[in-house]
């Protein structure tokens, strides 16, 4: 059963490790950016991921032995409630469901000039 | 060189290819793969316009995206997180796509090009706005212009404000995820019923039956809006980011008082009147965003694009306000014409060059698609043994299309290049007399299948224009709407005293199948300039009966993408009621209406 799953587990870990690398690296507003004098504190953050996804790696291999088959609903309910619930209560959101609270005149966001790169996909 | 703008992945997939900053070819997949809003990446639109311009893909200089695909992955991880632990619903229907294909997209699109021969194509990202802000500057007349893109999300942004002169583009404000007007618009569409990112232009087409009730409603508890045009949706309200309908229905419809309705269910007069007050809504936020666009900017000139900027009667206002002196739409506003603009901004934008202005717009009358050789066409006709006859002068076909048409009869138009964007303009066209008394009823449900509420568009002599309408800009891309002229409008009384869908018994005018029940028709300005062949047409159309319109609506049944080949405009004739049909010079005619013998 493992064996026959492993490179689907394979994908799970690559897949944590995609999303902590956007946590901290590729969002706009990371914490590399944030907080440009701890940047080689934040060298070590990549390796988190192989960390934090080895619990949630053996409670699925768990859970997957235990009914006899990989759920992909079971995979995406444990990615979502352990993983990015903790994250995003911690973490400050760009997506403010109460934008404006604060804002008597206007909600529009004042941009300033800007060269457009077209050569980056982000 | 030639640089190629691609859309794909969301809806409306499409295609446009410029050279040297001119539009050459431009098209979307749906017309080729008929599958209408076409998602899949345009393999057969790039077919089109390789084989147009009768270039390979060494010729192409870049090919450019229209959005940047790991922002807007960024904004759905985001968005996830912010209403986590309650998005579990979207998570589990989005993310594995985007884990699996969409976040890989620059290998899928070389993976693709390569099966057009593009060997390690040079690959660029535009941003949505951008892309949109390039699509309506660029092909627009202007030297100098102020841009509003209004759409339902890109990456981030949702609403965008630009300044744009020769040497670029500006953006100057902006509103972000989830405060959207395009997703307020469609979260409406569903509780009316109809489908979401396809039947919006349905609601616009309900709100004069209603009255605006739950205008009222709507501001106190759905949407929040400032003087400037600046708004914010309550977001306790709309559920777009937890799942995938777009509204709470159930909080909806406590404060609405009455519940969303079924889809294919009778129309009752609550939801015209919810339709039209998210219209009144749109058009209020719209007014008041050129307003302040144009205090900042303190231009002359409009360009609009955006799915938003596809609401004509929002349109219509922006130009009887006169807040500015021109507008310019693009006719593909949506995100088919994201293609267009990622090409553009790649031209003008990376290598910093200076816009050259034209008298007239560069959009070439928005016909960029395929044409067909009348021998092609001829040669389709004795493989499927039609009796046609085959017209050596135009005036010759037109003479006798316009007695058909004058007669009752209504016909397909099928001419010339095809039209880049949703809108027909006179190349798959079904065209009808508009002073036929029962025209719209007839049209809608014997030839197009759909609802019967649904108005239809004139196409209308710009010589005449004002003789019948209450117009401040030309229309050549039928995307403003104008109120029918005082004097022409027939029992005021009576539509003002009914409710709802009965408003459409009542005659409105002497052009009843394209008059609305508001007296309003989202007019085509002829120009034969832009539009030559039609407008010779609805001229001989004018001689022969003193009426300088025709309907103009989409050859294309309820549901299904407009024609593209002679052989589908073929089969739309056999399944409608339609009586005629012009395949460039041959003209067919049902064997029961008269038609020509083999």
């Amino acid at each position: 059963m493992i064996a026959r799953y492993e490179k689907f587990f394979f994908f799970l870990s690559l897949t944590l490790m995609i999303l902590f690398f956007h946590f901290f690296y590729m969002s706009l507003n990371g914490l590399p950016y944030r907080f440009p004098a701890y940047v080689p504190v934040f060298l070590i953050i990549p390796f988190l991921p192989a960390f934090l996804s080895n619990p949630i790696y053996h409670l699925l291999k768990m859970i997957f032995m235990k009914i006899g088959h990989i759920n992909s609903t079971v995979l995406y309910f444990i990615i979502y409630y352990f993983i990015l619930t903790p994250v995003g209560v911690i973490r400050k959101n760009r997506c403010d469901l109460n934008f404006g609270d604060s804002k008597k005149q206007s909600f529009l966001i004042r941009r300033g000039k800007k060269e457009w790169d077209l050569e980056r996909p982000y | 060189m030639y640089i190629l703008g691609i859309s794909a992945y969301f809806h409306d997939s499409a295609v446009a290819l410029i050279h040297k900053g001119k539009i050459i070819a431009a098209a979307e997949e749906e017309r080729f793969s008929r599958l209408k809003h076409d998602s899949g990446f345009p393999h057969k639109a790039l077919d089109f316009v390789m084989e147009f311009a009768g270039i390979t893909a060494s010729d192409i200089s870049a090919v450019v995206y229209y959005e940047k695909p790991f922002l807007k992955f960024d904004r759905l991880l985001e968005a996830t997180f912010s209403i986590a632990p309650r998005g579990f619903s979207f998570f589990k229907d989005s993310f594995p796509t985007w884990l699996k294909d969409k976040l890989f997209l620059k290998q899928t699109l070389k993976k693709e090009l390569r099966t057009h021969k593009f060997h390690n194509p040079s690959l660029q990202f535009s941003e949505h706005h951008l892309s949109h802000a390039a699509s309506a500057f660029y092909p627009s007349p202007f030297k100098t212009a102020a841009i509003l893109c209004l759409d339902g999300v890109g990456e981030w942004t949702t609403t965008s404000l630009w300044r744009a002169n020769s040497d670029g583009m500006e953006l100057i404000e902006e509103q972000v995820f989830p405060h959207s007007l395009g997703l307020f618009y469609s979260a409406f569409t569903a509780y009316c019923g109809f489908k979401v990112n396809s039947d919006e232009y349905k609601v616009m087409g309900l709100a004069p039956y209603g009255q605006n009730h739950y205008t009222e409603v709507l501001k106190k508890h759905f949407i929040e809006i400032k003087d400037d045009g600046s708004f914010r949706l309550n977001m306790d309200l709309f559920d777009f980011m937890k799942k995938s309908s777009m509204l709470n229905f159930k909080q909806a419809s406590k404060l609405l008082g009455f519940p969303p309705r079924v889809n294919g269910s009778s129309i009752e007069d609550c939801y015209c009147d919810l339709a039209a007050s998210v219209q009144r809504i749109t058009e209020e936020i719209v007014l008041k965003l050129a307003t302040s666009l144009r205090e900042k900017t303190g231009e002359e000139n409009l360009c609009l694009a955006g799915g938003v900027a596809l609401n004509c009667v929002a349109n219509g206002l922006i130009s009887d306000s006169k807040i500015f002196k021109n507008i310019w739409i693009q006719p593909a506003a949506g995100d088919s014409g994201g293609a267009l603009g990622a090409a553009f901004s790649a031209y003008y934008l990376k290598d910093f060059l200076r816009k050259k202005t034209e008298f007239s717009d560069t959009q070439n009358g928005s016909l960029l698609g395929p044409s067909f050789s009348s021998s092609a066409i001829k040669d389709l006709l004795r493989e499927q043994g039609r009796s046609y006859q085959e017209f050596e002068s135009q005036s010759e076909l037109f003479e006798k299309v316009c007695q058909l048409l004058a007669a009752g009869h209504i016909g397909g138009l099928f001419q010339g290049r095809m039209e880049y964007g949703p809108r027909a303009l006179g190349s798959r066209s079904i065209i009808a007399d508009p002073r036929m008394p029962d025209g719209q009823r007839k049209i809608n449900l014997s030839i197009k299948f759909r609802e019967s509420f649904r108005p239809f568009a004139p196409a209308v002599l710009k010589e005449a224009i004002s003789d019948y309408f209450e117009v401040q800009n030309m229309s050549p891309y039928m995307l403003i709407v104008a109120r029918l002229k005082e004097h022409l409008r027939h029992n005021q009384n009576e539509i003002e005293g009914a409710r709802g869908l009965a408003k459409q018994k009542i005659l409105t005018s002497d052009l009843p199948a394209i008059i609305h029940v508001d007296y309003s028709a989202r007019l085509q300005t002829l120009d034969e300039e832009i539009h030559p062949y039609f407008t010779k047409l609805v001229k001989a159309f004018y001689d022969k009966t003193g009426c300088p319109a025709l309907v103009n609506t989409s050859f294309n049944i309820n549901g299904e993408p407009i024609v593209c080949k002679p052989s589908e405009a073929l089969t739309c004739f056999d399944k409608t009621g339609l009586s005629f049909l012009v395949l460039e010079n041959c003209l067919i005619i049902k064997e029961d209406k008269g038609g020509f013998s083999k």
